[in-house]
């Protein structure tokens, strides 16, 4: 830890308390710099590639993030990166970045970022690659629909990573009410978001902090009492740039959600359908690795573990890990659950 | 003395934490109601149509002001989508042509669109592109037209890097 140089007369209280205060005049520590290269574009996505530093496994991992958050946590910085931690390790990384989708994006609905983009993006990945199978790794809502893609793959996945991702929306045990309401029809935002034509990030973080904290001070507590500590306060600043980060949730997607998912639940019943495709867990032949979070207010492992139930492939595992949603365990290389299930499911090179 | 002021900002962060649990319980168990979300629901859905007559308002203002609305915005992003789909089914299509083409993108970052190759690995892909080669070889071989071939095969190198050019414009990383 790099503390701060506080004066010899100064009690420490005072001195977290000045550099508290001083925060926001400091500029902005710098966040994803692990070098990448822009391999393939379409309307507000970009397909990121993180060069192996020394490749040594023949499967690159394709990231897919969330569809209401930038996937900035997953590079917030040297020595705390997922992607720098797979870079290091030997694999090439592809992250399908999706933008910040405007009105005109409105009519973008789950089938298309799965068809469109998704499954493009694959394809440019094994193509850039030159790999014969990839490994597809989904983060929340990016999890369900990583998840869902795998259902409808023409293309070669061999392994599926579904990160705190919700399959069983029936599992929910928070605002049941609401949900029943939602499921009823005697509560109906679709007209609304028609006009707007997106959810702003505004209303996806507020609702989001509605689901998890509504009164959100302990972050800046915690702050407050390590604020002598510089390194903690880049971190925080950083992970709070994230926390923040909200992007907002195309119309027809939104919608989707609520029908497919909230209400009828299409994806555990085996009902759901990509553009006129089965997408059946089932369907899944991919090595599936799935991980919960004890803690997890947003995702609750209800919500997770059901879709075990439903895979039907040989290899399936299931982890619980003892954090919250977003995690800190990026910290100092690979998670060791990964590292002990990805290697050798990546086709290592013989070097 | 020092360090218990120091404490303060500890003992501060737990009370505040366990209030702040206590509070976002209540104000969850208050707000999860019935009433509530289709009270808002009927609210929102009574304000749609003043929000259409507005915007129907606005468009037709644009017709006399000469300004353009969001909804004209749409359109040409549409456009402009509806261009790049075409560049990358091109792009797909002459990926089949060429698939030798592959070790020399790989080379070239700033030619990093490099998904105009299929992969030579690839299940599915793999056995479209042998196809396509042997293909390719059987009708070399018949007509004898290697030096043709190969001037083709320059002049859609030579499109490849325009069409690349022109899309990238303005997206390289500054990272690397």
């Amino acid at each position: 830890m790099s503390k701060r140089k506080v004066p010899k007369n100064q009690p420490k209280s005072i001195s977290k308390w000045k550099h508290f205060s001083d925060i926001p005049n400091q500029p902005m520590p710098e966040m994803g710099l692990t070098p990448k290269i822009s391999v393939w574009k379409k309307n507000k996505s970009t397909l990121w590639y993180y060069p192996a530093v020394k490749k040594r496994y023949n499967v690159p991992v394709f990231l897919i993030y969330s569809l209401i958050n930038t996937p900035l946590i997953l590079d917030l910085a040297p020595g705390n990166s997922l992607i720098e931690a797979f870079v290091n390790e030997g694999f090439e990384v592809y992250l399908l970045d999706f933008g910040s989708p405007g009105y005109e994006d409105g009519d973008i609905s789950i089938d298309d970022y799965i068809v469109d983009y998704i499954q493009k993006g694959v394809q440019r990945a094994l193509r850039h690659s030159g790999a014969s199978e990839i490994t597809v790794m989904g983060f929340c809502l990016g999890g369900t629909i990583a998840a869902m893609y795998a259902a409808i793959a023409d293309e070669p996945v061999k392994n599926l990573i579904l990160s705190v991702t919700p399959i069983d929306f029936s599992a929910s045990q928070s605002f049941d009410q609401w949900q029943a309401a939602i499921k009823d029809g005697t509560a109906d935002f679709d007209e609304t978001i028609d006009i707007f034509k997106t959810i702003p990030a505004s209303e996806v973080k507020y609702g989001i902090r509605l689901i998890t904290s509504p009164i959100y001070i302990s972050p800046y507590l915690s702050l407050l009492n390590q604020a002598d500590d510089e390194e903690y306060v880049q971190h925080w600043r950083r992970f709070n740039a994230w926390t923040n980060g909200h992007v907002p949730l195309a119309g027809a997607t939104a919608k989707q959600i609520g029908e497919d998912l909230v209400i009828n639940n299409r994806l555990v019943k085996g009902s759901l359908r990509i553009r006129g495709k089965k997408a059946m867990l089932s369907n899944i032949d991919a090595s599936v690795l799935v991980s919960a979070n004890e803690n997890d207010r947003l995702v609750p492992q209800e919500m997770i573990n059901p879709v075990m139930e439903h895979l039907t492939c040989k290899d399936k595992t299931y982890i619980l890990l003892p954090s919250g949603h977003a995690s800190k365990e990026y910290v100092g290389g690979l998670p060791l659950y990964l590292k002990e299930w990805l290697p050798k499911r990546s086709s290592p090179m013989n070097n | 003395m020092t360090e218990k002021k120091s404490d303060l900002y500890k003992e501060l962060k737990v009370f505040g934490k366990q209030k702040e649990q206590q509070l976002n319980s209540k104000i969850q168990e208050l707000i999860n109601n019935r009433e509530l979300i289709e009270s808002v629901s009927r609210s929102s859905q009574m304000q749609v149509p003043e929000i259409i007559k507005m915007q129907e308002a606005s468009e037709r203002r644009s017709i006399i002001m000469n300004y353009p609305t969001k909804k004209d915005v749409a359109n040409i992003a549409k456009l402009v989508l509806q261009l790049e789909e075409k560049i990358d089914k091109l792009e797909e299509l002459l990926s089949t042509v060429i698939p030798e083409r592959n070790g020399f993108l790989r080379s070239q970052p700033s030619l990093s669109d490099l998904g105009v190759v299929y992969s030579l690995g690839s299940k599915k892909m793999n056995s479209r592109e042998e196809s396509n080669k042997k293909e390719g070889s059987k009708k070399m071989n018949s007509r004898g037209e290697s030096n043709k071939k190969e001037e083709n095969k320059k002049r859609i190198l030579d499109l490849i890097n325009q069409l690349q050019d022109l899309k990238f414009v303005g997206q390289r990383n500054r990272n690397v």
